[in-house]
C-alpha cells in the first residue's frame, strides 16, 4: 500500500513538473526562434534586393542557408507556391501560419507580422520592397523585445509552478 | 491518541503556500500571490473542519449546554 503510495506521488510530481517545464520553455523558444527568424528575412531580403533572385530559388537558398529549425518554413512555402499555379504568394505564406504557431511557437502578432510580408513581396519593385523590409524588421524587433521581457518574467515562474502544484497535489491526496 | 499524519499535512501545505507566494510575488503578480494564500488557508480549513466541530461538540458536552 505504502509503495502504490509513493509510486503513485512520484508519477504526479513528475507529470506537473514537465507540464510546468513545457509551458516555460516555450517562452524562451518563442524568442529564440523569432532571432532566428530575422536572419532568415534578413537572407531573403539580400536574395530579393542585391541579386534580385526569382522568389522560389530565393526561398529555397533561404531554407539551405538559413537554421534549419525554422527556415523549414520558406521550403514549404516553395513547395506550396510551386505545387500548383493557382498559388499566389500570398496563399503560400498563409498556408504555414499554423506551422509557425504550433512548431516555432509564434504568436498572432508574429504571424501577422510575417503576413504582412507575403502581402508586399514580389508585387512591387526592388525599393518598394526593400522600404517594407525595413519596416518588417524593426517590427520583429520589437516583438522580440517583447518576447525577451515576456520569458524573463514567465518562464522561470511556471517551470517551478509546475514543481510546487505537484508535491501540492500529491500533499493533498495523501 | 492524536493524528500526527494531520499537522504535518498541514504543514507541508503551509510550506508550499510560502514559498508559491514568493514565486509568485518575484513575477508580479500580486493578485494570483493572493488567490494562492487564500487557496491554501481555504484547503487547510476544509482538513480541519470536522476536527473543530468535534472540539465544540465536546465542549458542550463537558459543559452539559445541550
Amino acid at each position: 500500500m505504502l509503495l502504490l503510495k509513493i509510486l503513485g506521488s512520484i508519477m504526479i510530481i513528475i507529470s506537473c513538473s514537465l507540464i510546468g517545464y513545457f509551458y516555460g520553455t516555450r517562452y524562451s523558444k518563442r524568442q529564440r526562434n523569432l532571432i532566428v527568424f530575422q536572419n532568415c528575412i534578413s537572407l531573403l531580403e539580400t536574395e530579393i534586393i542585391y541579386s534580385a533572385t526569382p522568389i522560389p530559388e530565393a526561398l529555397e537558398s533561404v531554407y539551405k542557408k538559413g537554421n534549419k529549425n525554422v527556415s523549414f518554413v520558406f521550403r514549404d512555402i516553395k513547395d506550396y507556391l510551386l505545387s500548383d499555379k493557382n498559388h499566389s504568394v500570398f496563399d503560400s505564406f498563409v498556408y504555414v501560419t499554423e506551422c509557425l504557431k504550433d512548431k516555432l511557437y509564434f504568436k498572432d502578432e508574429d504571424v501577422e507580422i510575417f503576413l504582412s510580408l507575403g502581402r508586399v513581396i514580389g508585387s512591387s519593385d526592388r525599393y518598394d520592397q526593400q522600404k517594407y523590409f525595413k519596416l518588417i524588421h524593426t517590427q520583429l524587433k520589437n516583438q522580440q523585445i517583447e518576447a525577451d521581457e515576456a520569458r524573463k518574467k514567465n518562464e522561470k515562474m511556471y517551470k517551478s509552478l509546475g514543481v510546487m502544484m505537484g508535491l501540492a497535489i500529491t500533499i493533498i491526496l495523501l | 491518541m492524536m493524528n500526527v499524519d494531520l499537522i504535518f499535512k498541514i504543514g507541508g501545505i503551509g510550506i508550499l503556500v510560502a514559498v508559491l507566494n514568493q514565486v509568485l510575488l518575484r513575477s508580479g503578480r500580486e493578485e494570483q500571490a493572493m488567490m494562492v494564500t487564500i487557496a491554501g488557508i481555504v484547503v487547510v480549513l476544509m482538513m480541519v473542519i470536522n476536527l473543530i466541530a468535534t472540539l465544540f461538540d465536546n465542549v458542550k458536552t463537558v459543559f452539559q449546554l445541550y
